[in-house]
């Protein structure tokens, strides 16, 4: 492990590392202060004010199709897709820590198996298991974390297990082990702590494939359902007034790139700050 | 679901007093220039948003699929936009004036154009209609639909062509039926082993058609090009293209740069509609239909078996910012199934669905269904609250869902959205009744019988064979339902349907929300393009189709 | 060599086993079903309905269902469409030229572009080139795809009209080279500069991680120039790795390719199989899961053979 001070001096030099932790930290507070924030109720329907201009009637970034508050409806979509993102992380770190650890520690038949089932999730591309799932699941926004968290903790699974594999043999190891250490103790207290690192950067990077994937799946009919908004679904139903309401399309368009150029800039930032081949 | 339910006409008295008109509108430069005479020559690219794939008229068919057929095959009549029966494969309409109709309304006889050719040379006889209806009364083909054809006892040929046949019972919407019936060639599927796999529905079909089949390439298009040999007026294209455009933006951006010269089935979304007003290269078609957009409650649940409750609801929808605002305008309200161009339409009850969502709050009241803590209405310990679903990613379904959620909280009323996509929505859960509210878009075509939709006998969901999915049962609904199909004489019919009207305004079985309108655009140039309301899909006359020669 | 290759083949028949099994099940359990969409036309009835369910054998319990599906798959079968009747092999068969094309020219753009930047940014670390190519690929992955397609197309297509707004040819008009690569253009940049994005971020890291190793300070140490530890040392063995990622990526690709298609009308296996899936066509559906998923291993096995082939010190076996 590198020291803490170290990390933290080599991620805050990063400027565009920093500014994307930033950015990150500023989004989540206002999804999370939404109903504070939000000088509308985003669902409220108003078609007197039907695609209202930016600054028009009170209207900070303009009205939607159905007279909505766009930027009330940006905050509290915001809270839709972090969730979906975030939530989609922690599930393919949980589900991929354990059971890449599982494997790892266990070998023989647990590793063949959860290998192979892997293998048979990495076989398929991404898009196509979520549509075949989404086409009988109600496209909720638990259901749409669930079917993209499960379909995303493959490759931090193939990660621990390799760090555990690596590590299993290593004196510190050995050591805890002849001292009578329990399988679970081992796992939790020495070998996924010098898993951290990577996993961390995973997850930062699986939150901003996630929040694409949600959009995705709102294009192709797939996605979170009205009323419901998401910066996905936004983005998708304006497509038809691009040329004419352009605020419709542009501000949720905006808010996914900049959530994930952030999220891609941490992770990146955080890559290179934990790597301890880099000098300090 | 633009396509007409089961559209029956009034066939004794001929043709020419057939119901009402549903012209086109040209909104602006549609007919702006006198069409003259055709000129022969050059292609149309037709943008679709959904992909033809079966060129069996026979098996089961999405509407874009219809269009093609239509250019392909002919129907022994067509019917044009004012309603009327044109012969096509007939050389007359049959009725009992010219003898082709019998006196009690069963036995046919149905002269046969003469000359007529199959796209690969051989003549067509009446061989082949009678051909036609015993592949799609076959138990072992997958043939679309049987409705109607049902009602034929027998079909024989007199001679090549003489067409007979006789019906089991006298049934006035026949001739309707049978303009949906396209004709398919004896010599070529007679040998066929299974009918249902045989390549001349994908690759090789063979019609009479102004157009013959050239080639589909899979997710792209389909090439058909002129039959010279053929019977009627024109083709005067040498190609016609049907262009396979999924994303609607895309295609109207198509329709735009000239890349597709007209747009299919979904035309031109109403959110395009201010956009493509401003276009100079286009012709903008705003074509009324019989079709109507309508909530549809399950009468299975025991909360919408008072008639209360649905009256409530009903005057606490507004159908003003849906019209308005979502439509533009475009779209007329609807108070009852059948549209007020309509021979049936009763005009008393006009004006008898008002938005009252004081009346509506006070009528919940009166049946007991009082304001919670949350503003949700409750009784007996169950709470007001209800799912509603569409097809997903329908945008105007979609709004229009959003806002009567808004109306409808405003009486105490929870509606939550629920959607599917149309291979779910469509299955169980509609045909057997397993939803609790839906909106839907239902067709009346041109006649108003509508027995399917509202009869007790054809609930699926308590074992009848039709469509009656909202499983609405009424005796005095069916009473008149039965009155209006069985007495062929139209002054009869009307007071049938007349009570019906004033009957189901009262019942609100259902809540008509608005009639559909299609937009469409072609590009300047091409003539002889004329929206139909009463056929399915419009490329119904693409025989007549030119293009005018800058 | 031969012996891994034939042990990974072998290694796939219980995953596609496995799969097809689980496909098959979920698909078959799902609500609605392959009749429901046509079920929107009032004309056909319930007992329409009925019949042509049992015409296709639709009403049959699953297992029975999976079962003569299976038989016909080990006879190389793959079933046929409730759609059309035809053949599922035949169907995706004439699909994939069409996605070939469109992935193998992304793929094309996105190795070359995403190389180059990738290896100029490691080699100018911290210059103006390697901040500008690094934001240019971190925002070129930000822009959900279907948005950056439609965006091509508004301002490109319809506004610029420089490029055709999808489909493969212009329709009626003879073959011309010159067309299909117009035609081409909006759709493979799309997809490609996508893929540039992540080739240019894993070719910087590769190389600036050789960089670093002993054997190339000791090259530079023995007073090679710069150039020559670059192209004879540096590169080939940063690229080597890469080889991995080609066939990783080939998934991406295929996710990529299914939303490229449906904005530029592109008539590919993505289109089919959403289209399938709209349709509940299931036949179509597990025949492409299969084909995709056998596509996915044999590029997976393929780039491993060929990192084995360009490292010696990787040995298969």
């Amino acid at each position: 492990m590198l020291d803490r001070s170290i990390v933290w001096r080599r991620f805050t030099r990063n400027r565009l590392a920093s500014a994307g932790a930033v950015v990150v930290l500023l989004l989540v507070a206002l999804a999370a202060l939404a109903p504070w924030v939000a000088p509308r109720d985003p669902l409220y329907i108003d078609m007197d004010h039907k695609f209202a201009r930016p600054g028009e009637a009170g209207f900070v970034l303009g009205a939607d199709e159905l007279g909505r508050d766009v930027l009330s409806r940006l905050l509290h979509a915001g809270r839709v897709s972090l969730a979906v993102g975030l939530i989609t992380a922690v599930i393919a770190v949980l589900v991929g820590s354990v059971l890449g650890a599982v494997a790892g520690f266990y070998g023989g038949a647990a590793d063949t198996l959860i290998m192979r089932v892997v293998d048979v999730l990495l076989s398929m591309p991404t898009i196509f298991l979520l549509l075949a799932l989404s086409a009988f699941l109600k496209p909720t926004m638990l259901t749409i974390t669930l079917i993209i968290g499960l379909n995303s903790w493959m490759s931090v699974a193939r990660m621990v297990r390799g760090q555990v594999l690596s590590l299993k043999e290593q004196e510190f190891v050995l050591a805890a082990r002849a001292a009578g250490a329990g399988a679970r103790r081992l796992i939790l207290r020495q070998l996924m702590p010098n898993a951290v690192a990577p996993v961390l950067v995973a997850a930062t990077l699986t939150v901003a494939t996630a929040i694409l994937l949600e959009s995705s799946l709102s294009y192709l009919g797939h996605g979170i359902q009205p009323p419901t908004a998401s910066w996905g679904n936004m983005l998708n139903n304006a497509q038809t007034y691009v040329l004419y309401a352009p605020w419709v399309a542009v501000y949720p368009g905006a808010m996914i790139s900049l959530t994930v150029l952030s999220f891609n800039f941490a992770g990146d930032g955080l890559r290179d700050a934990l790597d301890p081949r880099l000098g300090p | 679901m633009r396509r007409h339910d089961l559209s029956r006409r009034h066939f004794l008295t001929g043709a020419a007093t057939l119901g009402a008109t549903l012209g086109a509108v040209g909104v602006r430069g549609a007919g702006a220039q006198a069409p003259g005479a055709p000129q022969k020559g050059g292609q149309v690219i037709v943008g679709l948003s959904q992909e033809p794939q079966n060129f069996n008229p026979v098996m089961p068919t999405i509407e874009a699929q219809r269009g093609v057929h239509m250019a392909i095959y002919d129907d022994l009549w067509r019917i044009d936009p004012k309603g009327a029966f044109v012969p096509n494969l007939a050389a007359a309409i049959p009725t009992q004036a010219n003898g082709g109709v019998s006196k009690d309304g069963t036995s046919f006889t149905v002269k046969l154009r003469p000359g007529v050719q199959w796209h690969d040379g051989q003549p067509f006889t009446a061989r082949d209609v009678v051909f036609t209806w015993k592949t799609i009364m076959n138990p072992k083909v997958t043939a679309f639909s049987t409705v109607g054809f049902d009602q034929i006892a027998d079909m024989w040929t007199g001679d090549d062509a003489t067409l007979k046949f006789k019906l089991k019972q006298p049934y006035a919407p026949i001739l309707d039926i049978l303009a949906d019936m396209f004709v398919v060639p004896e010599h070529v599927l007679a040998r066929s082993a299974d009918i249902n796999k045989d390549e001349f529905n994908t690759r090789r079909p063979v019609g009479t058609g102004p157009f013959k089949f050239v080639e589909w390439v899979s997710g792209d298009h389909v090439t058909l090009e002129a039959h010279r040999a053929y019977h009627g007026p024109g083709p005067y294209l040498d190609r016609l293209i049907f262009k396979y455009v999924p994303d609607l933006t895309v295609l109207f951006t198509q329709l735009k740069t000239g890349e597709v010269d007209a747009t299919g089935i979904q035309g031109i979304p109403v959110d395009l509609y201010p956009e493509a007003r401003t276009l100079s290269t286009i012709n903008l078609y705003v074509d009324p239909s019989t079709s109507y957009e309508t909530i549809a409650p399950n009468h299975l649940l025991p909360m919408f078996k008072d008639r209360r409750m649905r009256q409530a609801l009903y005057l606490g929808l507004d159908k003003k910012p849906i019209v308005e605002k979502i439509y533009l305008g475009l779209a007329p309200e609807a108070e009852s199934y059948v549209p007020p161009q309509s021979w049936a339409y009763n005009p008393k009850i006009k004006g008898h669905h008002r938005y009252d969502p004081e009346r509506a709050k006070r009528l919940l009241d009166e049946i007991g269904w009082k304001v919670g803590p949350d503003g949700i209405r409750v009784k007996d310990g169950a709470r007001l609250s209800f799912e509603n679903a569409c097809t997903a990613g329908n945008k105007q379904r979609e709004q229009i869902q959003q806002l009567l959620q808004q109306q409808w909280r405003q009486i105490g009323v929870e509606m939550k959205i629920n959607n599917k996509p149309a291979a779910v929505l469509f299955g169980d859960f509609y045909r057997m009744s397993k939803f609790e509210t839906i909106v839907i878009g239902m067709g009346m075509g041109s006649d108003p019988e509508h027995s399917f939709r509202l009869h007790s006998k054809y609930i699926p969901a308590k074992g009848g064979l039709g469509r009656n999915s909202i499983a609405y049962e009424n005796p005095e609904v069916d009473r008149l339902l039965d009155a209006g199909v069985r007495d062929l004489d139209r002054e009869k019919r009307k007071t049938a349907y007349f009570r019906l009207q004033e009957v189901l305004a009262d019942e609100v079985p259902y809540l008509p929300i608005y009639h559909f309108v299609n937009i469409r655009g072609t590009r300047k140039g091409l003539e002889g393009f004329r929206p139909n309301s009463n056929m399915q899909e419009y490329p119904w006359n693409t025989n007549e189709w030119w293009i005018r020669k800058a | 060599m031969a012996v891994y290759v034939v042990r990974r083949l072998l290694q796939a028949i219980p995953l596609l086993v496995g799969l097809s099994f689980a496909g098959f099940v979920l698909l078959r359990l799902a609500p609605g079903g392959p009749m429901a969409v046509y079920a929107q036309n009032p004309s056909m009835s319930e007992a329409d309905m009925r019949r042509i369910e049992r015409i296709l054998g639709l009403d049959r319990p699953i297992h029975v269902q999976y079962l003569k599906w299976a038989a016909g798959m080990a006879r190389g079968e793959l079933g046929y469409s409730y759609r059309t009747g035809r053949p599922v092999g035949e169907i995706i068969r004439e699909r994939v030229p069409a996605t070939l094309e469109l992935m193998g020219v992304a793929y094309l753009i996105a190795i070359t572009l995403g190389l180059t930047t990738g290896i100029v940014s490691a080699v100018r670390r911290h210059s103006l080139f390697d901040y500008a190519a690094t934001t240019g690929a971190m925002v070129g992955l930000s822009v959900p795809t279907f948005w950056f397609g439609l965006l091509v197309i508004i301002v490109f297509a319809g506004g610029l009209r420089w490029i055709p707004s999808g489909g493969i040819a212009t329709l009626g008009a003879p073959f011309s080279l010159w067309d299909r690569f117009i035609h081409l253009i909006g759709p493979a940049s799309v997809l490609g500069l996508w893929m540039t994005a992540t080739w240019s971020r894993y070719a910087r890291s590769s190389v600036l991680e050789v960089v670093g190793q002993d054997y190339i300070r000791t090259a530079r140490a023995k007073g090679l120039r710069g150039r020559t530890v670059l192209l004879r040392h540096t590169l080939r063995n940063a690229l080597i790795p890469l080889i991995t990622l080609a066939g990783l990526e080939f998934r991406n690709l295929f996710g990529g390719a299914l939303v490229t298609e449906t904005v530029f009308s592109w008539p590919g296996v993505g289109r089919l199989y959403l289209d399938s899936l709209n349709y509940q066509d299931y036949a179509v559906i597990l025949g492409l899961l299969l084909v995709t998923s056998l596509t996915v291993v044999a590029g997976s096995l393929l780039a491993d053979i060929g990192y084995a082939a360009a490292d010696p010190r990787i040995r298969l076996g």
